[in-house]
């Protein structure tokens, strides 16, 4: 097939002119310029350098490798310690997803 | 007649067939709702949904019955260190906010219906095409398998034996394809919102219950924590502990964030801001769900201990059940509780059955089988197959209830083919160089590895811990290889792919 078909799924039977608010249904072409173009977003969390290495950090503090095996310690409202740190390391991962996802992805999209 | 029936009477059947009968009402309002005879509008709901709806929609369906059940069983059999379950559902929004920005822009450029869509046109490849709604498809039929096993034994429950699992089963089953058939997309959507409140709901009244019972998690910790219970339990794990901790972590966190049903989502979501609020919502969703399970798989290690992996998969039945007789407010919410497990199950069967539909149709029978069906003829196929499929899930449900197994096996096997796709998102979004020829030879290798693994344990070549090599599952070394072939095989391709040019082979 062509990577420029038009062929592969075809026309809704009753859609509009614009289909939903213009998006059509994906039928299979394959420009990729255009393809490239779109994904050129103007803000988004992947270009945030410290957005990776600071969920990275969460994710390894999380883990508690660099205490000693056995290791029980104190009991803070039911979970040792470790488990707590492991939550608390969530919650931070939590809150950097929600401020990447509101204050750092921006489109053209309507809204 | 069980101790359950006893005590909860009839009041939990009539609650739930109320529940039913409603769902099938709203799957008949998106019907009388649905605007065109197209795939747009059956599989995506028109891509109308507002924050209401995609925030309950993407947490009824990315939080299942298996996260009250299984999830609960693992706490119950692992002890502490599965709050890891916590950290990787959290991350699983991460990734996707990674991703999301651009396939969200790209769904609404050219009108995606499908993940495939995006596959086939950013890699121009038909084996990768297929081979990635193989890998979905696989994920998908095992996670409904999963969710009907679920649905046997929380209807069990909740009707104190009265209906019995294959029953509760076909039953449930009936009532989800009536609304689902009725409306697609847009009936599931908005049962989902409903199975979402109660969910919410659900969790929020099992967490109050389970941490004011019986000194809560202080005492259920004590008990645990003495040289009579597992105090091994409550111990930070050794280096082959930190293995399997991290492997779980990967595994999880990168096979849960390509779910299809869920990207489908994105692609149903009215605007870009009501997608943003929805997925950041999503990001706290743990603490009242994993966090949940945990807590109760925890505490009923202390209040029933010595359960089998089959047994510990009802824990929070179990759990349930023990309190009901604290008093008549209680037995209500506990009745509550159990049919917001109900909803939990259908929500996320609905929406990974709607998924397959949708691949099938879309990306394989449009495209391979009858590239000139109209689209009331790819409306009812999709509609058939799942009868079929649904169908072919319900007969082995019945099969898996001959033998007893840990739902926790069905989702390895689930989320261990499902992972390898994650670089056709990941890297490939963000690399041009990339071609599809080398994405398709990491995820064949990645898929191979993983199934050598498993295979080799089933036919007993070797033990079931050897196909976790070093304590890291198959799928993680899948992925590990998976990855390697496509960074090495981007840095040696061609720096500026001819535009427009299919880059993989066809």
């Amino acid at each position: 097939m062509n990577e420029h078909e038009n062929s592969e799924s075809p026309t809704p039977e009753h859609a509009d002119a614009q289909g939903y608010k213009g998006i059509q249904e994906y039928r299979g072409e394959r420009d990729m310029d255009a393809f490239w173009g779109a994904v050129n977003i103007e803000k988004e969390p992947m270009k945030q350098k410290w957005y990776i290495p600071l969920l990275v950090l969460l994710v390894v503090l999380s883990v508690p490798w660099y205490r000693s095996e056995g290791h029980m310690g104190t009991i803070i409202l039911g979970f040792p310690l470790w488990i707590w740190t492991a939550l608390l390391c969530a919650v931070g991962a939590s809150i950097l997803t929600a401020i990447g996802i509101l204050a750092f992805w921006k489109d053209d999209d309507p809204e | 007649m069980s101790n359950s029936d006893v005590q909860l009477g009839i009041a939990p059947i009539v609650v739930l067939a109320l529940y039913l009968v409603l769902m099938v009402g709203i799957g008949w309002l998106g019907r009388i709702s649905s605007k065109e005879k197209s795939l747009r509008d059956f599989y995506l709901g028109g891509s109308s949904f507002g924050v209401f709806v995609l925030f309950l929609t993407l947490f009824a369906t990315q939080y299942s019955g298996n996260t009250m059940l299984g999830f609960a069983g693992r706490s119950y059999r692992q002890g502490g260190t599965y709050v890891v379950s916590v950290m990787f559902m959290v991350l699983t929004i991460s990734i996707i906010s990674l991703y999301g920005p651009r396939l969200f822009r790209l769904s609404r450029k050219f009108g995606y219906i499908t993940p495939a869509d995006y596959i086939y046109h950013r890699f121009g490849s038909h084996p990768l095409r297929v081979l990635c709604v193989i890998l979905f498809c696989w994920g998908l039929a095992n996670y409904i398998l999963e969710q009907l096993v679920a649905m046997g034994h929380a209807v069990e429950g909740l009707s104190g034996g009265r209906i019995s699992f294959m029953t509760g089963v076909v039953l449930l089953v009936i009532v989800m394809l009536t609304y689902e058939t009725l409306g697609g997309m847009r009936s599931v959507a908005w049962t989902d919102a409903i199975q979402g409140t109660l969910l919410f709901g659900g969790c929020s009244i099992i967490l109050y219950i389970i941490l004011t019972s019986e000194g809560g998690l202080p005492a259920a910790t004590a008990i645990i924590a003495s040289e009579q219970g597992q105090p091994e339990k409550l111990q930070v794990p050794g280096f082959a502990g930190i293995r399997t901790w991290v492997s779980t972590l990967i595994l999880l966190m990168f096979g849960v964030s390509v779910y299809p049903h869920a990207i489908q989502r994105f692609f149903s979501a009215r605007t870009l801001k009501t997608l943003r609020i929805s997925l950041a919502g999503m990001a706290f969703m743990p603490f009242i769900t994993t966090l949940l399970a945990f807590v109760l798989g925890f505490i009923a290690m202390s209040r029933f201990p010595g359960l089998s992996p089959f047994e510990s998969d009802q824990v929070t039945l179990l759990m349930l059940l023990d309190i009901i007789n604290e008093s008549a407010f209680i037995r209500w919410l506990v009745i509550i509780v159990f049919v917001a497990l109900v909803a939990a199950i259908m929500s996320t069967t609905d929406s990974a059955l709607l998924s397959i539909q949708s691949m099938i149709t879309k990306d394989i029978y449009s495209v391979y089988i009858n590239p000139n069906a109209s689209q009331r003829n790819l409306l009812w196929t999709g509609k058939l197959f799942g009868w079929v499929l649904i169908a072919f899930l319900v007969g082995m449900t019945w099969v898996s209830q001959q033998t007893e197994s840990s739902l926790w096996t069905l989702i390895k096997l689930k989320l261990e083919f499902m992972v390898q796709i994650s670089p056709v998102f990941l890297l490939g979004l963000f690399w041009r160089r990339l071609p599809g020829s080398v994405v398709l030879a990491g995820v064949s290798t990645g898929t191979a590895i993983t199934l050598v693994l498993w295979v080799g344990a089933a036919l007993g070549y070797w033990d079931t811990a050897a196909r976790s090599p070093w304590g890291i599952s198959a799928g993680v070394w899948g992925l590990a290889v998976n990855y390697s072939i496509c960074i090495v095989g981007g840095l040696m391709a061609p720096q500026h792919p001819v535009a427009g040019r299919p880059t993989g082979e066809r």
